[in-house]
């Protein structure tokens, strides 16, 4: 069991490094809008209303360049019939889904978590609150990945890439963005409050990473089933 | 007690023929009650101290937002009892519930608009009650639009139904946290216990609240009546419907 486990993250990470674009991708993507967003604020802006601004706006950079990757998680796996492989392998599907969403949060976060020291420095906010963001980020980063994986797996036979997964994952990601926007400023502010709004989103990506896979299970053997 | 009456209500002949049979009665019995309900709200009732005429759009706002909600509720549980006990009829119910609970939603962000303006000045504020309407909108038509996208009619009642039940676990989350995020909206007039309503006023609302409720379960009938057919056109009864109606030819997909 825990063989196949570690085969199929060994396998992901594999494919993702002979292709890099994979890792590149969300990075790239993360750095253009982070350098928008200065440039479209006016440039009388002074240095603590950019980091309040920007606090606010890594959020909804995350959540697009989840999106951005989203189709890369079961889409293709679907198409060349390795996932009704998995379906009707002895090895349970709820570990298969465990790897790949383990595989998916190295790829894709992770790459945004090792960004957040140059968007510290581009946005001045403040540096003792470093420690505290890698937690909301790294909390809401999982709760994320398990958001996109359900969305995914509901879409995963459409050929391309379209809004309504936007529209699937949007509204559940709300209560992320909010606590974890809140988090963030209460940090930025110096306010010992942070740690109670990240103990909810640390509730709720708990509550989400042991309900959600299950569902995900359910939907994936459906959607291969009526191939 | 004898169960077989709601046996037999899940087969979609014997649903087809009852809801031919009793749907008019609530379908008049409901235009009645909204008829007496929002002449008595508008023409008879007192004007409020303070908002003065314009809160008389409550007989409607009300009922057509607590009803967004509770097809929410229904639709959700419609889908799992259909991916449960494989019911053809409880999918059949979830897609006409979608349709019907977008519309109140729709109807009640439009209405909290026009009763916005003049009491807080503006048509639209990012206030927790408005924004989880605005997000309950978004959710309908992820519904709705998901049903159409997936080829297998068979799977795309199933995956809808999937994405109904994350739907309900998320609602109470969304709910709270934008209730934290932020809150103008006065809160809830009435529960079950108690109310802070004028009785003069009151009355008419939970005529009105009863009336829109009875109208949906008629609107309901009237939907699932369509989807029936639809889906069963290829059925000796169902042809005969359909050709007693004057259709040159039965409904295809």
């Amino acid at each position: 069991m825990s063989t196949s486990f570690i085969t199929i993250i060994r396998y992901e990470l594999l494919q993702a490094s002979r292709s890099p674009i994979a890792f590149i991708e969300p990075i790239l993507f993360f750095m253009l809008v982070s350098m928008l967003l200065p440039l479209s604020l006016s440039s009388h802006i002074d240095i603590d209303q950019l980091a309040i601004i920007g606090a606010g706006f890594i959020w909804i950079c995350v959540l697009l360049a989840h999106l951005l990757s989203l189709h890369t998680l079961f889409r293709d796996d679907y198409h060349d019939g390795t996932l009704i492989q998995w379906v009707l392998s002895p090895t349970p599907l709820i570990y298969i889904i465990y790897a790949k969403l383990i595989s998916h949060w190295i790829i894709c976060s992770l790459p945004i978590l090792l960004t957040t020291p140059l968007w510290f420095w581009l946005f001045h906010l403040p540096e003792q609150a470093f420690c505290g963001f890698l937690i909301i980020l790294g909390c809401s980063t999982v709760l994320l990945t398990v958001l996109c994986a359900m969305g995914a797996a509901l879409t995963v036979q459409q050929n391309r890439q379209t809004i309504l997964q936007g529209l699937l994952i949007l509204p559940w990601y709300i209560p992320v963005l909010i606590l974890a926007s809140f988090a963030s400023n209460a940090l930025c502010q110096q306010q010992i409050v942070w740690i109670s709004y990240t103990y909810w989103l640390a509730a709720i990506t708990t509550l989400m990473l042991t309900l959600l896979p299950f569902l995900i299970t359910s939907a994936l053997t459906m959607m291969t089933m009526s191939q | 007690m004898n169960f077989s009456f709601l046996h037999k209500l899940s087969s979609p002949r014997y649903f087809y023929y009852f809801s031919i049979t009793y749907n008019p009665w609530i379908f008049y019995i409901s235009l009645l009650g909204i008829s007496i309900s929002l002449t008595w709200g508008l023409a008879f009732t007192a004007p409020d101290y303070l908002q003065g005429n314009s809160y008389r759009i409550i007989f409607m706002h009300v009922p057509v937002a607590s009803l967004a909600l509770s097809t929410y509720m229904a639709m959700a549980i419609a889908g799992t009892m259909g991916y449960i006990w494989r019911i053809k009829l409880a999918f059949l119910a979830s897609k006409s519930l979608a349709i019907i609970g977008f519309s109140w939603c729709t109807l009640a962000l439009i209405s909290g608009a026009i009763w916005g303006k003049p009491t807080w000045g503006t048509w639209w504020v990012w206030d927790a009650r408005l924004t989880s309407m605005f997000i309950l909108a978004f959710l309908y038509l992820g519904q709705i639009i998901l049903r159409y996208t997936i080829q297998n009619t068979e799977t795309a009642h199933r995956a809808c139904a999937l994405l109904g039940i994350v739907g309900l676990v998320n609602l109470p989350i969304i709910k709270y946290s934008v209730e934290w995020w932020n809150t103008l909206h006065q809160g809830a007039s009435i529960t079950l216990t108690s109310t802070s309503i004028a009785p003069e006023m009151l009355h008419p609302l939970l005529c009105a609240i009863a009336s829109f409720y009875l109208i949906t379960v008629s609107l309901f009938f009237y939907y699932m009546q369509c989807e029936i057919l639809k889906t069963e056109y290829q059925t000796t009864w169902a042809y005969k419907v359909l050709a007693s109606k004057n259709t040159m030819t039965p409904i295809s997909h």
